[in-house]
């Protein structure tokens, strides 16, 4: 499947914290009922920490649940 | 729900039926959509509202007699409209409209035998069906004045549909049969001939067809123009039906006048008085007199919901979005969320004729909903978890009272009283055990959310739980406080004994701590107590006694308002719910009292002062009506305070129930982070978990110019974010974030 | 039970209150079964026992359809006077082609045939196949007694008129109660002073059959 690249998407100023190590984006995998999305997100490219900015969580992301559950 | 059902949902709605003028007249002319269309000036589109429904309009708005006046609902505020006015206005006075096409030729013919306006309409309507029409008469004669060249244009009018007119005929039994031979069907216009022509007999009422096969002809003696031309339509009609082989009699109740369903509440309008006609309008108060016109609805329900206001439509339509919503296999379904945000208050049901319920439509959906797995899982996942939390052990509790073995009652607060104001809760069932006597408690949810949300095996499995703590305590008379505890639990729990606490107080008298402080309050009436009168009349009997003069909103008793927290609304839409809530609040300028703890929050977040009748009659420390509204967090601490106060005060008993690990955190938010908590419905439990499994993996991001800390972590079936520095007293939030979709690969 | 002159169905008295038609119900019933049966214009009816021709001029009128009445009694021609589709017959005896009617109305009259079996034969040969047979009438509720005048002492249990019914080929389709009719016009009968000797109502019910010919075209 292809990998959704989600503009505005980035670290936002966020690094490791154990590993001292700024954020890489890479392809994560997300689940939600019965969908699968491959989507770019800032990792940790040492301890492979994935980090969910608040935008999107609280924007694209949730938009995507709503749809998925036909709310 | 079945097609069949969908059918009698549909039929009960009455918004689309036909206003009573309309209805009453013979042709069904719509004088709403033309004075609608007058109102705003549009003469010529007025006009044709007219023109394409009636026949020879040119002569039958200059003659006719006006039966929908008797209708008129404006007869009853002001005068009826003068629709006789206007018509004649109308045709002075707009451009002829490009007539709909008539039907194509049929290759039939018809005579029609005599040339007064019975005759001549019912040529036109024949015409129009597509027949080949002779009219035989002596001249045209329609019996009233009218302006040069009308009916000279009528009559070319009708000519250019197809219409022959063969004037001086010899009008006799003759001509009638031999035109019966010849012709495919024939029409006696009765009162445009010689009586010896009617050797038929009187025709039939419902098709004007006679004892000879084909022949049709007009009831004599109408002398109402709109109702010889209706008796032409009739005609017409009966013609169609006989050439065509199909039944004579199906489906033709609404032919002429009938009296419609749809009922119009003009209790609220202003009478004002026709524009006198004198010679005839003119343009300025004709468009006056139309906009006189009640534009006759109903909406009923509507006024009276911001829920059926706020998808702009009205019962009928909802009724089949949710009909095709359950139809959907494959594809979006779009109406779940409507399904969802019915309060389930019956207010619609109450004020409307014919008693359509939208919450029994949208519970039945949602039942079937979660049968078929289609319910969003976060609609009212929130509500849920907050039941259970009130069930489980931290908060759930069933005692006999103190220092007994046996209940002769059972005070049953319910979930919410525990959760905003556990002060009440305490000294209420304190006053219980005083002045009462054996009065055992039982602290948990009755299920409502349950209930509401269609989940009935959760139901009954919860209420299974609350009989089994109930039969312990030897099945005791159940006092409850809350309208909506006593509504379920009295249909649940038939075998119970279920009494409200204000029934018990009315008995009782008011406590010592009442404050008799009197004052006027607007009295809310809980939705669930829309049936209950004793309840409301129990309410208002104490508030009497407290020197409380009652004020009551236009939607009282009976016809209460939701505030905006049934059915869940609150939780599926929040937005919703507050609308609901400001809508109830802006309803009277006093301050409120009601005896539901959801509707005094839901009331006091709009920042209306508002009291529940336990803050008059056990007062704690706040003023009445002043008394803060909990957030989400809080509400849970409260309920389990409450159970470990109680326990250690009343019982003498530890808590019991461990501590869990993440209760230890330390936690304290910045009014950002107490704020991002509150609207995200992010608990301080989830915080607390979220910052022990950091501290527990070590994982964590910091920030390369704040210095703050950002923690994950997902403990059922959302992941919720942290951002926090770490004090001397533990940890303080800046904000806090969630979401549903889950991250593959194991991160906690 | 004294005799009644004249047959009671000829008597000013039950004609000035029964109205046109000489039956419990007036035209409900015929409208019933018309709109039940889908009458539409160009079919052919034949009602059995026409009387004065009311119904035959009621399926003319409001049906459409090509009816035609057949009556025994001349007097109650004589009455007709002129009105179209009557002419004089017996039920058992019809002057009809095999086949030509879509519809057989038979109401009120059936049980004062002294030949039901041969009546209901009759019927069976001129209806077309799938063509309807109506049937309205008195039945008995207790025995039925034999002889007499009037259609009140020669009714019958309606098991009985069903499965001679079923006997002759056709098949049932519609059998209810409209008792009812019947205790509304012996009520008014009373007023004129013949409710007790006519006998209507007492132990007496009236029913509305409609039955199918065999075999569809």
């Amino acid at each position: 499947m292809s990998m959704i690249k989600v503009p505005g998407t980035g670290a936002d100023g966020w690094r490791c914290g154990p590993c001292d190590a700024d954020m890489v984006m890479k392809a994560v995998d997300l689940t939600y009922l019965n969908s699968r999305f491959t989507v770019e997100l800032p990792v940790c490219p040492e301890c492979g920490y994935v980090f969910i900015p608040e935008s999107l969580a609280t924007g694209k992301m949730h938009q995507v649940e709503q749809l998925l559950e036909d709310k | 729900m079945e097609q069949a059902e969908l059918r009698q949902w549909e039929n009960k709605c009455i918004q689309e039926e036909s206003p009573k003028c309309a209805a009453a007249c013979p042709l069904h002319v719509d004088a709403r959509e033309c004075c609608s269309l007058l109102a705003v000036g549009r003469v010529d589109k007025a006009w044709a509202v007219l023109a394409k429904t009636m026949p020879l309009p040119g002569i039958l708005a200059r003659t006719c007699d006006a039966p929908c006046k008797a209708a008129c609902l404006r007869g009853e505020k002001g005068g009826p409209i003068e629709m006789g006015a206007l018509e004649r206005f109308l045709a002075d006075a707009a451009q002829a409209p490009k007539l709909p096409r008539p039907l194509p030729r049929n290759g039939k013919s018809v005579a029609v035998i005599g040339g007064s306006m019975t005759g001549l309409c019912a040529a036109w309507e024949i015409a129009r069906k597509g027949f080949a029409v002779t009219v035989y008469c002596d001249e045209p004669e329609i019996g009233f004045e009218l302006p040069e060249g009308v009916l000279d244009s009528e009559i070319a009018a009708m000519s250019r549909m197809g219409v022959d007119l063969e004037r001086g005929a010899s009008l006799t039994p003759d001509l009638v049969q031999a035109q019966l031979e010849e012709r495919d069907a024939v029409f006696v216009d009765s009162d445009g001939v010689p009586e010896a022509v009617l050797y038929f007999g009187e025709p039939d009422e419902v098709t004007l067809g006679t004892n000879s096969l084909g022949l049709f002809a007009s009831r004599t003696g109408e002398t109402s123009p709109v109702f010889q031309a209706a008796a032409g339509r009739r005609g017409a009609n009966s013609i169609m039906r006989f050439s065509q082989g199909v039944s004579m009699v199906k489906s033709r109740e609404l032919e002429g006048p009938y009296d419609t369903r749809l009922y119009t509440n003009v209790s609220k309008v202003e009478p004002v008085a026709p524009v006198p006609v004198d010679g005839g309008y003119d343009e300025a108060s004709a468009v006056k007199e139309a906009s006189r016109c009640l534009k006759c609805d109903c909406m009923e329900c509507v006024k009276g919901c911001v829920y059926l206001k706020h998808y702009k439509h009205y019962p009928k339509v909802y009724v089949r979005q949710v009909y095709n919503n359950e139809a959907i296999v494959r594809g979006t379904r779009q109406a779940n969320k409507m399904i969802n945000s019915c309060m389930l208050c019956g207010l619609c049901d109450t004020v409307c004729p014919e008693d359509f319920a939208m919450g029994d439509v949208c519970l039945e959906a949602r039942r079937n909903m979660i049968d078929k797995g289609t319910m969003p899982p976060s609609a009212h996942e929130f509500a849920l978890r907050d039941m259970a939390f009130a069930d489980g052990d931290k908060c759930a509790l069933a005692r006999h009272a103190p220092g007994t073995n046996e209940s002769e009652y059972v005070f049953f607060p319910g979930c919410q009283l525990t959760a905003t104001d556990p002060g009440g809760a305490e000294r209420a069932y304190a006053d219980l055990r005083e002045r009462l006597g054996k009065v055992g408690l039982i602290l948990r949810c009755c299920g409502a959310p349950a209930a509401w949300s269609g989940r009935d095996a959760l139901f009954k499995e919860s209420l299974a739980e609350l009989k089994t703590s109930w039969e312990e305590l030897g099945s005791p008379r159940i006092i409850a406080a809350c309208p909506s505890c006593i509504k379920i639990l009295r249909e649940a729990m038939p075998e119970a004994e279920i009494v409200s606490h204000w029934s018990i107080l009315s008995a009782l008298g008011l406590p010592e701590t009442a404050l008799k402080t009197g004052g006027t309050l607007a009295v809310n009436d809980p939705c669930a107590a829309r049936e209950d009168g004793a309840l409301r009349a129990d309410v208002r009997g104490l508030l009497d006694a407290l020197g409380v003069a009652m004020v009551e909103p236009e939607y009282t008793g009976e016809l209460t308002q939701c505030c905006g927290y049934g059915g869940l609304l609150n939780d599926v839409n929040p937005e919703l719910g507050q609308t609901a809530a400001k809508a109830r609040a802006d309803a009277v300028d006093e301050d409120y009292v009601t005896y539901c703890a959801m509707c005094r929050e839901m009331i006091a977040r709009t920042g209306k002062a508002a009291m529940h009748l336990y803050d008059l009659i056990y007062p704690g420390r706040n003023r009445a009506g002043t008394r803060p509204t909990p957030g989400h967090s809080e509400r849970r601490e409260n309920r389990v305070h409450l159970r470990e106060k109680l326990l250690r005060e009343l019982w003498s008993e530890a808590d019991g129930v461990a501590a869990e690990d993440f209760e230890n955190i330390r936690v304290a938010c910045t009014e950002a982070g107490a704020a991002a908590m509150e609207e995200r419905r992010i608990l301080t439990s989830d915080v607390q978990k979220v910052l022990l499994q950091a501290e527990k993996s070590g994982k964590h991001l910091v920030h390369g110019e704040t210095g703050r800390f950002l923690a994950s972590f997902r403990p059922a079936v959302v992941t919720y974010w942290v951002e926090y520095e770490q004090t001397d007293e533990g940890y303080l939030v800046h904000n806090t974030w969630c979401h549903r979709m889950k991250i593959q690969g194991g991160q906690p | 039970m004294p005799l009644a002159s004249s047959p009671l169905w000829e008597r000013e008295e039950l004609r000035a209150v029964a109205g046109e038609t000489l039956r419990p119900g007036g035209f409900e019933l015929t409208d019933r079964a018309a709109e039940h049966i889908g009458l539409v214009p160009g079919q052919w009816v034949l009602d059995v026992g026409a009387g004065l021709g009311a119904t035959v001029s009621r399926l003319r009128s409001r049906y459409g359809v090509r009816a035609w009445g057949v009556e025994q009694s001349a007097a109650q021609l004589a009455r007709a006077d002129g009105q179209p589709g009557l002419v004089q017959g017996r039920g058992d005896r019809l002057p009809f082609r095999d086949g030509t009617f879509d519809a057989l109305f038979c109401e009120c009259v059936f049980s004062l045939f002294d030949d039901r079996s041969g009546g209901l034969s009759e019927f069976h040969r001129v209806i077309r196949p799938g063509g309807f047979l109506v049937l309205s009438d008195l039945c008995a509720s207790g025995s039925p007694t034999s002889g007499g005048e009037s259609c009140a002492d020669r009714a019958v249990p309606l098991d009985d008129t069903v499965r001679l019914v079923r006997d002759n080929d056709f098949a049932i389709d519609l059998l209810e109660d409209h008792t009812a009719h019947l205790r509304d016009l012996a009520a008014r009968l009373a007023w004129t002073g013949e409710g007790a000797s006519c006998g209507c109502g007492r132990g007496l019910g009236y029913f509305l059959m409609i039955a199918q010919k065999q075999g569809a075209d």
